[in-house]
Parts: structure tokens; C-alpha cells; sequence
């Protein structure tokens, strides 16, 4: 029996491509996710709820949400969360998302995230780098600035659901910008965007998303910090690690 | 029982019980001194053989002109002032004040050199270098 419910406000479309963005390094995917959100004006479709994440209700504008949603277009659907992600939610979450991906026929999962450098603060455009779990993934070549990450640990949500596309064979890859790791990072989810748009035709003006950089490292200081705390037990610690392989 | 020792027990439980209210207070406090209008940022704090180095992520602070530092041999303070105030409309939780500054206290837990230390503020990001009391040389090995 599924630990997740299921909550459906309207139906997904098929064959859309799937971006996932939860609470990360940066917040680069979270932030980068709910901008797709808005811009492209995604509707929502269902809600996620298991007890392996915190019992939290979220309103905005009067309304209660599901802490995790999923929101589509006819193109597109977008799963973001408000919460950082436990890791007794993890392995349960990425079964689900792909279980999801696969009944509505989702063409591509892609993974929004950062990869945290030391010297971000010295970098003006992040630089976006793809990771993919088959060679036959070569979308993401449609952008000449994208390079694949071939050497490297990636940790934590996305770690398990580049896993359980594997065993799926499911054709799954990560778009991952240079971030921050403490601090939220709308540059680096800025230039995901970009990136997006060069793959997909969406079309994203992100100048608003820039004009609100300072406003958003602001208002997201509090899930920072949270997501950082779960950061600490979910694996991510690893990405500073050199590969056994590669030595 | 000898009375040091009870006192020694009755110390080690006021500890752990401080120790308990400061987490508390900490995960359970958005992060904003309500009665100082103030805001407080995110940092980290990194330490090297010879230095500690302070990161503080100051959004919406437009001027080196806008920040303070202030450093004693326990702790570091930061203070700076918003381009413009804040308010969080329908938060309950942040109240219906407006906050207009950035306000951070760091306690540091080794001596260090407060003359010798040095700020830089670029792309809304603080950068403190404080120098350790107690410097590493390196020696020859015969």
C-alpha cells in the first residue's frame, strides 16, 4: 500500500514534461519551479500527502494547499514542494513521482537543482550542467552553453529519483546550476530558466525573476535554514566527496 | 552525598537545560527580532588554521555605507540597514510592524584579533576575515 494520497483537483495531461523542484542546495530548484509555475500560468492538479512529512497546511490568499503539488499545462507539469523534504519521505516520494511520470505518459522527467560552489559570489551567470542516467538523453544538447556532468556525487530527493528512473528505465536527467549552498540562489535558478528555454521553447521572460532576486533571498531565509537542517541527513554531504572511480 | 558533587550535578542540569531553551527558542523563532524591528540574516562561519571567516547574506542592503561591524574578543555583530523597509503583509506570524535593518550576533569561541580584522561587501554578500590569537608556524623537518 502506497504511503502517499492521493489528492486530485484536476486531471494531469498526458505526455507533458515533468520539472521537478523541492527544497535544495539554493533553493535553486524550488525557486526555479515556481517560477515556471507562474509564468506559464500551471494549474493545479493534485496534492501529495503521506505521514512521513511534517502535518503542515499551507494557505495562501485564504486557500489550504498540500505542502507538495503537482501543477500541468497541456505542455508541462511542474512538482514542487514548501517543505524540505525528511528523508523518511524520500525513497516513498520518488517511487510516487515516477508512478505518476508513467501513468501519464510524462515524456521526460527533469530534475531542477544547484550544484553549491565555493565561489558563486565571483560568478555573474552560473554555469548549467546536465546529468543523465542514458546517453539517448540529448535534448538538453539544444542549449551549445550546457555541459554534462561526468565526474561527481549527486545526493539527497534527486539522487533517488535519478535511481528509481534507472530500474524503471525511465528517461530522466538533472539540469543543475551553479549555487549557493547556504543562501537562496534566484541567479542560479535564473539561469536554469534560460537554459530551460533554449531546450523546451517556453518562452520565460525572466526579468521579473531577477528585478525580485533581493526580495526573494529575503522572504526565503526561514526554509533555508530548514532545508539546510535536512540537507545534513539526506546523503547530500557526499557531493563533496571524490568519487571512488574516479581516483 | 558530598556537597561538590551535588553542586557539580545541579550545574551540569542548569547547563542542559539552557542548552534545551536555546534550541528551542531557535527552531521554534522565525528568523526577526520583533522588538528590535529587525530582520536576521542567513550566515555561515567557516574556520582555518589561521582565521575565521564569516559569510552574512544581506538582500535589499545596497551600500557598504548601510553596514556595521563591530567585533569584541567574544562575539561579532552585524548590523545594516534595508534600502527600504519590509513589511509581510497577511503573516501573522511577522506581525504588522515594518522591519528596516538586518541585525546578527555571532558568538566566536576562540580568541581572536579584533584590529586586525576585515570586511568586504559585494553582490549583497558580507565577507569577514578575522585573524586567530593563536597562530600556526610552520617548522622545518629535520
Amino acid at each position: 500500500m502506497s504511503e502517499w494520497n492521493i489528492i486530485t483537483y484536476r486531471e494531469i495531461p498526458k505526455e507533458t514534461i515533468m520539472f521537478v523542484g523541492v527544497p535544495d542546495v539554493g533553493l535553486v530548484g524550488s525557486i526555479a519551479a515556481s517560477f515556471i509555475v507562474s509564468s506559464l500560468k500551471l494549474e493545479l492538479s493534485i496534492g501529495l500527502d503521506s505521514d512521513k512529512i511534517p502535518p503542515i497546511v499551507l494557505f495562501h490568499k485564504g486557500k489550504p494547499y498540500f505542502p507538495v503539488r503537482l501543477y500541468s499545462s497541456n505542455k508541462f507539469s511542474v512538482l514542487i514542494s514548501e517543505i524540505a523534504l525528511p528523508i523518511e519521505a524520500i525513497y516513498s516520494l520518488s517511487k510516487l513521482i515516477l508512478d505518476i511520470a508513467i501513468e501519464n505518459k510524462v515524456k521526460r522527467i527533469v530534475i531542477l537543482s544547484g550544484v553549491p560552489v565555493p565561489n558563486r559570489i565571483e560568478i555573474k551567470t552560473p554555469r548549467v550542467f546536465a546529468a543523465t542516467i542514458s546517453n539517448e538523453i540529448t535534448e538538453f544538447k539544444k542549449s551549445k552553453d550546457i555541459e554534462l556532468l561526468k565526474e561527481g556525487i549527486i545526493g539527497g530527493i534527486y539522487a533517488s529519483i535519478l535511481k528509481e528512473s534507472i530500474k524503471r528505465k525511465f528517461p530522466s536527467y538533472a539540469l543543475l546550476a551553479e549555487s549557493h549552498l547556504h543562501y537562496p540562489d534566484p541567479g542560479a535558478a535564473g539561469s536554469l530558466i534560460e537554459k530551460i528555454n533554449q531546450i523546451y521553447d517556453t518562452n520565460i521572460d525572466t526579468k521579473p525573476l531577477f528585478e525580485q532576486a533581493e526580495e526573494i533571498r529575503l522572504k526565503l531565509r526561514e526554509l533555508m535554514k530548514r532545508t539546510l537542517e535536512q540537507l545534513r541527513r539526506s546523503g547530500k554531504e557526499y557531493e563533496y566527496t571524490i568519487p571512488h572511480l574516479y581516483a | 552525598m558530598e556537597d561538590w558533587f551535588s553542586e557539580y550535578i545541579r550545574r551540569i542540569k542548569r547547563e542542559i537545560d539552557k542548552t534545551f531553551k536555546e534550541i528551542e527558542s531557535e527552531f521554534f523563532s522565525p528568523l526577526i527580532d520583533y522588538n528590535n524591528k529587525c530582520l536576521i540574516p542567513l550566515y555561515d562561519v567557516k574556520e582555518t588554521i589561521n582565521e575565521i571567516i564569516i559569510h552574512v547574506d544581506l538582500p535589499n542592503v545596497k551600500s557598504k555605507k548601510d553596514i556595521e561591524v563591530m567585533i569584541s574578543e567574544t562575539e561579532v555583530i552585524v548590523e545594516a540597514k534595508l534600502v527600504r523597509s519590509i513589511k509581510f503583509e497577511d503573516l501573522v506570524i511577522y506581525g504588522k510592524q515594518a522591519y528596516d535593518k538586518f541585525r546578527l550576533e555571532i558568538p566566536l569561541n576562540v580568541p581572536v584579533e579584533t584590529e586586525k580584522a576585515k570586511a568586504i561587501f559585494r553582490n549583497g554578500m558580507l565577507e569577514i576575515h578575522i585573524p586567530k590569537k593563536i597562530r600556526f608556524h610552520k617548522i622545518e623537518i629535520e
